[in-house]
């Protein structure tokens, strides 16, 4: 069981490792983008660590997200990955509450997503 | 290589994009979403292609930029629109879901930097079309993050 609160306080203060899941490649840039959005309203920095990607050939450098982005944090230098319990949180119904608060501030540009996850919960 | 295929493509004409993901793909309510569609060889294209259709009842002489995993779908739409049709050089199988190790595509070979290149490049492609005909996708939700203004139409809406 994961100690809610001491994991909070030392998820403020720290910098973490965002590793890639075994999905597709916009799967996991959505998860990025999504901890960004995170990392700016609770002040943290995390490095993207794609080493064990399907996309990885090794010619082309060790950490495929570099291939293709830049790092968002290039300061940040970890190697402990998100706390669990942010790991868990980040699933869809997380997904829809930031994208509601977003619908809120900036209309119908975003209900496209919101009628997709709907789509996806019902199904 | 983006800009260049913009130039090549997209500057004199209206494109829709379109994104449609083939056989492979069974995660994200894919197969539930298969069974409500009117599916040709697996592919629910009815839906897809009704959208493409409403968009050229507007606008005939717009071009189609295709972008799927799998070689089928992009055949069966280059049938369809034929000369209308525009894709990238990705690289796709006919089954498609190439990132994922199926049994499909056991004794084909891709460069692994390749296929994330593809779908990066179509995706910032498709975020520079007229329009943009999509299903579930992250990539779709990709696109729209990058151009939020761009038209679209999601072909599970009210179904």
């Amino acid at each position: 069981m994961v100690n809610k609160e001491s994991e909070i306080s030392r998820f403020m203060r720290k910098q973490f490792e965002l590793r890639m899941r075994n999905a597709g490649m916009f799967s996991n840039v959505n998860e990025v983008i999504q901890y960004l959005h995170l990392a700016s309203t609770n002040n943290f920095q995390f490095m993207i660590d794609w080493r064990h990607s399907c996309y990885f050939e090794e010619k082309f450098g060790s950490n495929p997200w570099e291939y293709y982005f830049e790092q968002c944090f290039p300061d940040a230098d970890s190697v402990e990955s998100l706390p669990l319990f942010y790991q868990l949180a980040n699933r869809l119904p997380v997904v829809k509450t930031i994208l509601l608060l977003l619908v809120n501030k900036m209309g119908s540009v975003i209900h496209c997503y919101c009628q997709k996850i709907d789509t996806f919960l019902i199904n | 290589m983006i800009d260049q295929f913009e130039r090549q493509h997209f500057f004199s004409q209206q494109v829709i994009g379109l994104h449609l993901r083939g056989l492979g793909r069974n995660h994200g309510g894919a197969l539930q979403m298969r069974k409500q569609g009117q599916s040709t060889f697996g592919i629910d294209y009815g839906r897809f292609f009704s959208a493409v259709d409403k968009k050229l009842e507007e606008n005939q002489h717009m071009k189609l930029f295709v972008c799927s995993d799998s070689q089928d779908v992009i055949d069966h739409t280059v049938q369809v629109y034929q000369d209308r049709v525009i894709t990238f050089s990705a690289s796709r199988s006919a089954f498609g879901e190439m990132h994922a190790n199926h049994q499909n595509n056991l004794g084909l070979d891709f460069s692994p930097y390749k296929l994330g290149l593809d779908v990066v490049v179509e995706a910032y492609l498709l975020a520079k079309t007229d329009y943009f005909i999509h299903g579930n996708s992250n990539v779709a939700n990709f696109v729209l993050c990058l151009n939020p203004l761009l038209e679209s139409t999601y072909v599970y809406w009210n179904n």
